[in-house]
């Protein structure tokens, strides 16, 4: 064995070491040269996570319970897989707020309320003070039985308590770690490299103990297993007695849950990262430190178990011991040393921020007796309360680890600050995802988590050193039975932390959601969150200042908080930023505001930096309201020029139908033209004749009667034509305004033919042409129509066909006969046809294919067309074909009139 | 952070950890074979996800 005082050397040796490595890291840090700007490093500082819990706790509860210890690895293990989710945005909120802990975070989230980052930092440091004494209990032991002392704590040669020595020297290495500028806000670069240094230490001295516990001292892990199921152990790899699958669930959960919220892990995964893209490597790389620094566990808890060694919590250096391997001893000792120095180094430096910036310094701003908005230096005051933190934390955990934590677990004392770190999460992760989260509800979430965890496990713990009558265990809080603590509402048979995390975070989240559903946000509450929640949407805010405050007062703000130096190095990069250095009477802007609030914030904490700057500024501040309304208002310009556009779209599309109506018009205007100009010149041709005829009357009285009478005859048909044309266009004019009165009734169609054949008999003779009558209908062939009409549409028929039939042999066949049900009426000539190529335009008003004839026909060019309407009017259609005649087959359509049609139109 | 796939494939590890490290998948791997296999089903489980997780995390871009 050693002597004691070379265990003392090796142990202040390993703490010079440490110190070198972050002094080095300061110092280049200083130089611009970020030693930690790699994704490694930071996965390394991360594993802080990793402390003497896992070094000799794992191992101790792995030795009684089995797997028991292992979700709290794979509750992280899960979380990492959310870091580009969650930890991305923490980081970005952070750094673009400069956030220094989760309080200040919680503060600045709920509307920079002091009270929250109060609140929050009493948790932390309720959490924060059992897990130091757990890393104090593990030192002092394992110092202990390196010194050769008596296991349990004796009295060390200096006849000191080993753990107060301990607690004293963490204290004043801390201070010296963390605080040792008068600049406050600086980061802990040197920190985060010795940190990072250690979590290599650590994990290099465990699996080294495990190599040689597994492959020295056993042949491997089977012969391990075999020896502890012949031992009958068996069990210790099932499931671990008495844990129920809810509380390995719930476990994870708190695990994967805290690694955002535990004050350490905050500070090296967000306050100290330098590069968010460090993230992607942490999403694996620190899973895989916590698989490995895990994969021994086991076999060294067997072979502890095996062993028979009765302290399970040294059992990684009592195997060594055991084995005649002191210096193995020594190399797990330092690793012990280094697990539990990076755990309080960065915790008491995160936790006394906390303390400093959201406890003592918003009570101290707000005691005007001490008049500290006028004292100079205050950052020197801001550094002297953190390094009194420091101590005051470590000899409360001290204290605690004397009082209570003697007789609990390593784990056992771990866990239970878990569970109590827990109660920030709710509010952290809805207040970065859920805009409406509110104060109220954040506030009585964490207060009454909190106490729910003191009820449901402090208070046994107390009852067990009869601090409180333990009789409560078994008759409930107010003799009600369903209060137990440790089986609240009669949920029974869970671990005593899973019970307890079960209610406290069930009552904290049912409070969060209920107080932000029930109260209203004060508008710096709903701007922080609308900030926080879409940070990644809005890069930069609007920043409208009309303030008249001069740059030196807040210049000297900014020196009274950070120092003179810094406080210069902030006006240099804010030149280069601008291109121009400020003048210290010009008047600050903007900018120049926020960035002074900034810095103070990474001194102070955002609540009191608020506060600090706005009892500088003077003249017209543009607060939380009013940028609030200017959003409002930018809202609604975009929501104006939204409606706008829509407006200018339905404009447009008015316009486009005003365009085509337009278009339509015209056309009706072109083609009402032709008609006139049609209808004038065939007005015209038999007004010309007539008068042409007349004057020859007048100017040859003497005119023999022969020729009087021709010319008397012409004048007399050109007259009928003329009559003829008039009452066509005003028959059509009148259809197509729809003026016409139409007589509507039951119309036979073989009566109709009749009826059209008998008026044409004269025209027939005249042009010495016969008229068949063709197919008749069995019965009535009825329609619904206007009989005079459709007689007119039939007349119209034979009139056009007698006139294109050769004279003297013109043949026309009229029929009528039914098609589906519609009645079809057929006239058929033996005329020369109708071309292809006129079919569809020969219905058109004054369309005639004459290019065939030789003759002007005698027609109006009317007398189609007006088919065409009267047909069109009842439902049917009108066409022209080739016929059986070898001329043209015209033929229209009506829907037949069924009887049942009929009998219900009577 | 990173883009569309990689978020996928970040979250169906993330639901494939769930399942392998929660009931009803340990009580099964509790009780196979007479017991004793818990832990080292755990430690490949683990094993898996990280690698998977690397893989996303640290592989080139697909096109």
């Amino acid at each position: 064995m050693f002597s004691p005082w070379f265990i003392v050397f090796v142990s202040a040796a390993y703490l010079a070491v440490l110190f070198v490595i972050a002094s080095y890291g300061d110092k280049r840090a200083r130089e611009g040269r970020q030693l930690i700007n790699h994704p490694l490093i930071y996965t390394l500082s991360m594993a802080v996570y990793c402390t003497s819990w896992t070094f000799y706790g794992s191992v101790g509860l792995a030795s009684q319970s089995g797997i028991a210890f292992l979700p709290i690895y794979l509750g992280p293990t899960l979380a990492a897989l959310l870091f580009p989710f969650v930890l991305h945005k923490i980081l970005r909120i952070a750094k673009t707020y400069s956030i220094t802990s989760i309080a200040d975070f919680l503060a600045a989230r709920y509307g920079k309320s002091t009270v929250l980052g109060g609140v929050a930092t009493l948790v932390a440091m309720i959490a924060g003070i059992p897990y130091i004494a757990l890393q104090l209990k593990a030192l002092s032991a394992s110092a202990d039985l390196m010194l050769g002392l008596d296991n349990g704590g004796g009295l060390a040669p200096f006849g000191v308590d080993t753990a107060l020595i301990i607690a004293i020297t963490m204290a004043i290495f801390s201070i010296l770690f963390g605080t040792r500028h008068i600049d406050a806000t600086e980061t802990h670069q040197g920190m985060v490299l010795a940190v990072a240094f250690e979590s290599i230490i650590k994990l290099t001295a465990f699996i080294a103990v495990g190599v040689f516990v597994t492959f020295y001292l056993y042949d491997g892990l089977a012969s391990i297993t075999a020896a502890t199921r012949a031992a009958g152990h068996g069990d210790l790899l099932l499931m671990p007695e008495g844990w129920q699958y809810l509380d390995w669930f719930l476990m994870v959960l708190l695990a994967a849950s805290v690694i955002f919220v535990l004050p350490r892990q905050f500070h090296v995964a967000v306050i100290e990262n330098v590069d968010e893209a460090h993230l992607k490597t942490a999403t694996w790389a620190f899973p895989t430190y916590l698989l490995l620094i895990n994969i021994f566990v086991i076999p060294i808890a067997l072979a502890g178990r095996l062993g028979g060694i009765e302290d399970s919590d040294l059992i990684v250096l009592f195997l060594p011991l055991d084995a005649d391997a002191p210096w193995l001893a020594l190399m797990v000792y330092i690793g012990g040393l280094s697990a539990a120095t990076a755990m309080i180094i960065v915790t008491s430096v995160a936790l006394s921020t906390m303390i400093s910036n959201d406890l003592v310094m918003p009570v101290l701003l707000r005691v005007e007796a001490l008049q500290l908005t006028r004292r100079t230096h205050l950052s020197r005051l801001v550094i002297y309360i953190r390094r009194a933190s420091i101590l005051l934390l470590l000899l409360l955990a001290y204290v605690f680890f004397h009082a209570i934590g003697a007789g609990y677990g390593l784990v056992s004392i771990g866990l239970i600050a878990f569970a109590a770190v827990a109660q920030l999460v709710p509010a952290l992760i809805l207040g970065i995802f859920w805009r409406d989260a509110n104060l109220v509800g954040a506030l009585s979430g964490i207060t009454a988590g909190i106490s729910v965890w003191g009820l449901t496990l402090i208070v046994p713990a107390l009852a067990a050193t009869r601090v409180v009558d333990p009789a409560i265990l078994v008759h409930g809080f107010f003799g009600i039975e369903l209060l137990r603590p440790e089986a609240l509402f009669g949920l029974s048979g869970l671990q005593p932390v899973s019970h307890a995390l079960f209610w406290s975070i069930a009552a904290n989240i049912l409070l969060l959601v209920a107080g932000s559903l029930v109260f209203q946000q004060d508008n710096l509450q709903r701007l922080q969150a609308l900030l926080f929640v879409n940070i990644f949407e809005r890069e930069g805010t609007t920043r409208i200042w009309r303030g008249d405050t001069k740059v030196a007062e807040l210049f000297d703000l900014l020196v009274r908080f950070v120092g003179r130096e810094p406080a210069e190095r902030v006006m240099v990069l804010d030149a280069i930023t601008r291109g121009r250095p400020l003048e210290m009477a010009a008047r600050a802007d903007a900018d120049f505001v926020q960035l002074v609030e900034r810095h103070v914030a990474r001194a102070i904490g955002a609540a009191s930096a608020r506060a600090m700057v706005a009892s500088v500024v003077r003249g017209e501040v543009i607060g939380p309201d009013d940028i609030l309304e200017i959003l409002d208002e930018a809202s609604q310009v975009i929501e104006y020029s939204h409606q706008l556009e829509e407006r200018s779209r339905a404009l447009e599309e008015a316009g486009a139908e005003l365009e085509r109506i337009n278009e339509r018009l015209r056309q009706l205007d072109r083609m009402k033209d032709d008609f006139l100009a049609t209808v004038s010149h065939e007005l015209r041709t038999p007004l010309t004749s007539i008068r042409s005829f007349s004057e020859i009357l007048i100017d040859n009285p003497d005119l023999p009667v022969d020729e009087r009478q021709e010319f008397l005859g012409i004048l007399v048909r050109e007259s009928e034509r003329l009559t003829r044309l008039i009452n066509n266009v005003l028959d059509l004019s009148k259809i197509e305004s729809g003026s016409m009165d139409w007589v509507v009734s039951d119309v036979d169609l073989d009566e109709v033919i009749d009826q059209a054949i008998g008026a044409t008999r004269g025209m027939a003779s005249e042009l010495s042409a016969v008229v068949e009558r063709g197919a008749k209908a069995a019965g009535p062939a009825l329609v619904r129509g206007d009989y005079d009409r459709l007689v007119q549409v039939v007349v119209n028929l034979l009139g056009n066909a007698f006139k294109f039939t050769p004279p003297g042999e013109g043949r026309v066949r009229v029929g009528v006969a039914a098609d589906g049900a519609d009645w079809v009426v057929t006239v058929d000539d033996n005329g020369p046809g109708v071309g292809p190529q006129h079919r569809a335009q020969i219905f058109e008003k004054f369309f005639q294919a004459n290019e065939s004839l030789k003759d002007r026909p005698k027609g109006t060019g009317l007398g189609l067309a007006i088919c065409h309407q009267i047909v069109d009017h009842f439902g049917g259609e009108i066409w022209v074909e080739g016929g059986d005649l070898g001329g043209a087959r015209f033929a229209f359509r009506l829907p037949a009139l069924v009887e049942e049609e009929r009998q219900a139109a009577e | 952070m990173i883009e569309g796939r990689r978020r996928n494939y970040l979250f169906a590890i993330l639901i494939l950890a769930l399942l392998l490290f929660n009931a009803p998948l340990v009580i099964v791997m509790d009780e196979i074979g007479g017991g004793g296999f818990l832990p080292a089903y755990l430690f490949i489980g683990w094993a898996v996800v990280i690698l998977l997780a690397a893989l996303t995390m640290q592989g080139r871009t697909k096109r």
